[in-house]
């Protein structure tokens, strides 16, 4: 079984401007991709979805893309 | 020991993240830090932790801000943040000073930790650090190993001629 990426690297708390990392979550569509595929962890999984919605506000990383 | 207690719990640490307009002229960017600064610190009793001076970035999207009449579009931003540490009473007066600012096109105030949450750029370096020495370590075992042979070939050539 995969481990979470976020405990692995002992990642307490998801910045917005990390966006290197929040792009590892997402598809080509800059939509985020689901647990299921990523194997992380459900409070790790809240606190990316909080960062990524903050970091597409400043627009760090696109809503949509094609 | 209570009034202590009850003033450290009043404070909480906050995030501001701000597009400064790419109107402004970069000499001017200081000017426009400062006075966001000045807001955290003397207008709000704010203390600052840390902080990221602006630089210019492209934007993943056209952002739109209105100032008076017109409506400017903007494609990139000078952005940067602030780290700091404020009563929560005084959150919402800074938030309203940042909403009058002209010459911010966005800003996002946040709740956040006293500790560095950015690791980003550092892990991934990590990550591709550790993939080059694993390479190193392959080539320097495989010349290592050539010049065992080597020496191995020499000593039974030595051997083949003092036959």
């Amino acid at each position: 079984m995969k481990q979470c990426f976020f405990s692995k690297n002992n990642i307490k708390h998801i910045d917005y401007k990390d966006t290197e990392i929040l792009k590892k979550f997402l598809n080509p569509h800059a939509r985020m991709l689901a647990r299921k595929k990523t194997s992380v962890s459900a409070k790790s999984q809240r606190q990316l979805s909080e960062a990524v919605k903050r970091a597409r506000f400043m627009g760090l990383i696109p809503f949509i893309a094609r | 020991m209570q009034n202590k207690e009850n003033i450290v719990s009043e404070t909480e640490i906050y995030e501001v993240g701000y597009h400064i307009m790419p109107s402004v002229l970069e000499e001017k960017l200081p000017l426009e830090v400062s006075a966001i600064e000045s807001a955290i610190v003397e207008k709000n009793g704010g203390v600052i932790i840390s902080s990221e001076t602006p630089s210019k970035i492209e934007l993943a999207y056209t952002m739109a801000k209105k100032v008076g009449s017109t409506r400017y579009k903007c494609d990139e931003a000078y952005f940067g943040w602030i780290k700091f540490e404020m009563p929560a009473s005084n959150v919402n007066t800074l938030k309203t000073f940042l909403d009058a600012q002209d010459n911010i096109l966005r800003f996002i105030l946040i709740k956040t930790v006293r500790e560095n949450t950015l690791v980003g750029a550092k892990l991934l370096a990590d990550e591709k650090s550790a993939l080059i020495p694993k390479e190193d370590v392959k080539s320097e075992l495989k010349v290592a190993k050539t010049s065992a042979t080597e020496a191995e070939i020499d000593k039974t050539i030595d051997e083949l001629v003092k036959a």
